[in-house]
């Protein structure tokens, strides 16, 4: 079996950055392929992703879930939906060639069974981006329309969960997330599965060296001439134009004006309050400080 | 000897569907579910809720039930019917060799399909003309059962029978029938309902049937809605029967739906999408450029293309596909946000007209990823 990788993040953390780099490199080095079996690319396009972050499907898709279980989840309550996903998905046709990263924004372990939400037979590793919380703050409210204050108390809520509403359906199932310093815990912490930990602030400050050891962890050619051209292609400049040309990244919510919106670090600092920002980094003191963030 | 009541073997026999009428009445499996010492004697005892057998018709068919009233599906009064739904310990079912499609939850060969339901039960579907069930474990309700039953089990029966089964509903005004396709989540429940309200019937809920003349088969006559779409119809959820314990989404169904009960002819089929982006008014309903990616996008709006390609029906239900494109026109429709705004929208377009008077948009085919 194809090996296959999970891509996790809290939200609004570089996941997506993460992919359109992964993409871009399988290109320029002539890695891509025809993407993998008929199905494998119509889910694709069913899922909407744009052409080029054809990498793997986000484990959250309901479209997805409901084809592994031959059922509509929408009829399962959450918890039962959670018991099962770990179970869902080691197929070959899902992780075929084209399609060997997967997104997710779930915490590890599901909260009702304490069970990983994910497949772990014969995953290769997990890469997890992580982000200053504060900038995450401001992120969030852009992405969703919230006031800083909301954003400040979602990371802060021990069960904050995406697609949370039990009062309609969606696209996605519901992802719980916990709090942000659970959800590191949970990826980086793990002991089931190789992980790559990688801060967005590096990536910004120097991705030739940074997405060169994302490379390296995924097996990909990683030689320094291509991962430069890759970052320039890949740049923020570069997929915001993008974003602007195609009119609208297809990821982003309803209301939300740009998906690529500043890919900046440091914004949470000026952003928010001194007391919401002293309070992210009392909350996160543990955290923050284990991955470099109060230095 | 008994024998069993249903196909007249020998009880215990391997082939054995697991039925046989007690002379007290109700039904219950074949005692040789005993012999191995883990018989299930719940399912030896008739159920207070489920008259013991039932008559039904749907997509053109009498479903004959046993143990386990269809309770959504009109009642028949035919002798003979098309379809037997009954209980059989999973002990019983052949031996399935598995497949290149199956996965951890299903397993498909030609003519044979096992679902398992975590927490609710085993599904069997085979020849086309039968479903067999399990229950998990005695708590299991009969509606938990029939939710999954009349969704994915029947289904796979249809598609065993050889008909073109979309994932959708069917609605029908003045004797003629659109059909709207989408994944779950994409809005197609509330659409229906909206179209109720503007003096639509609907003809068939969640899967869509067509028969190979072109006709839409009547099937479920029920639809089922979220809670907060249920409120922003003006319904009150505390009225409404949820789908399963504990989910907040009702089933509609009875004097609270306008049904359409005779097949009827298709004249526009339509993808579902939730304008999120919220598109100018008069870009709603789009044709995708392409023949290529009509037909890929089409083909994955079947009901369940796992199940399609698992019981080889792929081929069959291509052709078919092919054929239905030729005659009628297919159109992406972008639904606008908000019950008002939808309500307002359909009001003002003539929806088994729209389909066939659609234009290209250049933009569409990157959505959909079609070069």
């Amino acid at each position: 079996m194809e090996p296959y990788w999970y891509l996790a993040s809290y939200p609004k953390s570089g996941n997506t950055w993460c992919r359109v780099f992964i993409a871009m490199l399988l290109r320029l080095a002539g890695m891509e392929r025809e993407a993998g079996t008929k199905a494998t690319e119509a889910q694709e396009q069913e899922l909407r992703l744009n052409r080029d972050l054809v990498t793997g499907s986000i484990v959250s898709s309901r479209y997805w879930l409901d084809d592994q279980l031959g059922i509509d989840t929408s009829d399962l309550r959450c918890e039962e939906l959670e018991r099962v996903r770990g179970r869902v998905g080691h197929q070959l046709a899902l992780y075929s060639e084209a399609l060997r990263y997967h997104k997710v924004h779930d915490a590890f372990f599901t909260p009702s069974s304490g069970q990983p939400v994910v497949c772990t037979e014969g995953c290769a590793g997990v890469v997890y981006v992580m982000r200053h919380p504060a900038d995450v703050a401001v992120s969030l409210s852009h992405f969703f329309g919230w006031e800083l204050e909301s954003s400040v108390a979602f990371l802060l809520n021990e069960e904050a969960s995406l697609m949370q509403s039990n009062k309609s359906g969606g696209n996605q199932v519901r992802q719980y997330l916990g709090r942000w310093d659970n959800h590191v815990a949970s990826w980086c912490q793990q002991t089931l599965l190789p992980v790559l930990i990688l801060r967005y602030e590096d990536l910004l400050v120097d991705p030739e060296a940074y997405f060169q050891r994302l490379g390296s962890f995924l097996g990909l050619p990683d030689k320094p001439e291509l991962i430069a051209e890759v970052v320039a292609n890949t740049s923020f400049e570069k997929l915001r134009a993008k974003e602007e040309e195609e009119g609208g990244f297809h990821e982003r919510m309803p209301g939300c004006e740009r998906f690529f919106r500043s890919g900046k670090s440091g914004e949470g600092r000026n952003r928010l309050s001194h007391e919401q920002f002293q309070l992210l980094e009392a909350s996160f003191h543990a955290m923050l400080e284990k991955h470099g963030y109060l230095s | 000897m008994v024998r069993c009541n249903c196909i007249g073997t020998p009880i215990g026999s391997f082939i054995c569907c697991g039925l046989v009428t007690l002379n007290s009445g109700p039904q219950a499996t074949c005692f040789t579910a005993a012999a191995d010492g883990r018989q299930r004697f719940f399912s030896l005892m008739k159920r207070p809720d489920s008259p013991s057998e039932s008559l039904h018709r749907s997509f053109g068919l009498v479903w004959r039930s046993v143990a386990l009233n269809l309770a959504e599906l009109p009642t028949a009064k035919e002798e003979t019917a098309d379809v037997l739904v009954h209980e059989v310990n999973e002990q019983y079912w052949p031996y399935l060799p598995p497949g290149p499609h199956d996965t951890p939850f299903l397993q498909m060969g030609s003519g044979d399909i096992r679902l398992t339901v975590d927490g609710v039960g085993r599904f069997r579907v085979s020849g086309g003309d039968r479903i067999t069930w399990q229950r998990e474990n005695v708590d299991v309700s009969d509606q938990d059962l029939r939710t999954f039953l009349l969704g994915s089990a029947v289904g796979a029966l249809l598609i065993q029978r050889g008909m073109l089964v979309l994932h959708g509903n069917a609605l029908v005004k003045d004797g003629q029938a659109i059909v709207c396709l989408g994944h779950s989540g994409a809005g197609k429940s509330t659409l229906a309902y909206a179209l109720m309200q503007q003096g639509w019937r609907l003809l068939a809920d969640d899967l869509v049937a067509i028969a190979p003349d072109g006709l839409v088969l009547p099937g479920l006559p029920r639809i089922k809605l979220w809670e907060d779409a249920a409120v922003a119809f003006g319904l009150e959820p505390e009225t409404l029967i949820p789908i399963r314990q504990g989910i907040r989404k009702y089933l509609l169904m009875g004097d609270r739906i306008e049904r359409a009960e005779q097949p009827a002819p298709l004249v526009a089929l339509y993808a579902i999408e939730q304008d999120y982006h919220q598109q100018d008014e008069g870009k709603r309903i789009v044709v995708i450029p392409s023949q290529k990616g009509r037909t890929l996008y089409l083909r994955n709006l079947a009901y369940r293309p796992r199940f399609v390609r698992g019981l080889a029906q792929e081929a069959a239900n291509f052709l078919f596909l092919a054929r239905l494109q030729q005659t009628v026109p297919f159109a992406v429709l972008s639904t606008p946000l908000g019950i008002q705004a939808m309500g307002n929208w359909l009001g003002q377009v003539d929806l088994l007209e729209a389909a066939a008077a659609a234009t290209e948009k250049a933009s569409v085919a990157d959505t959909v990823g079609v070069s």
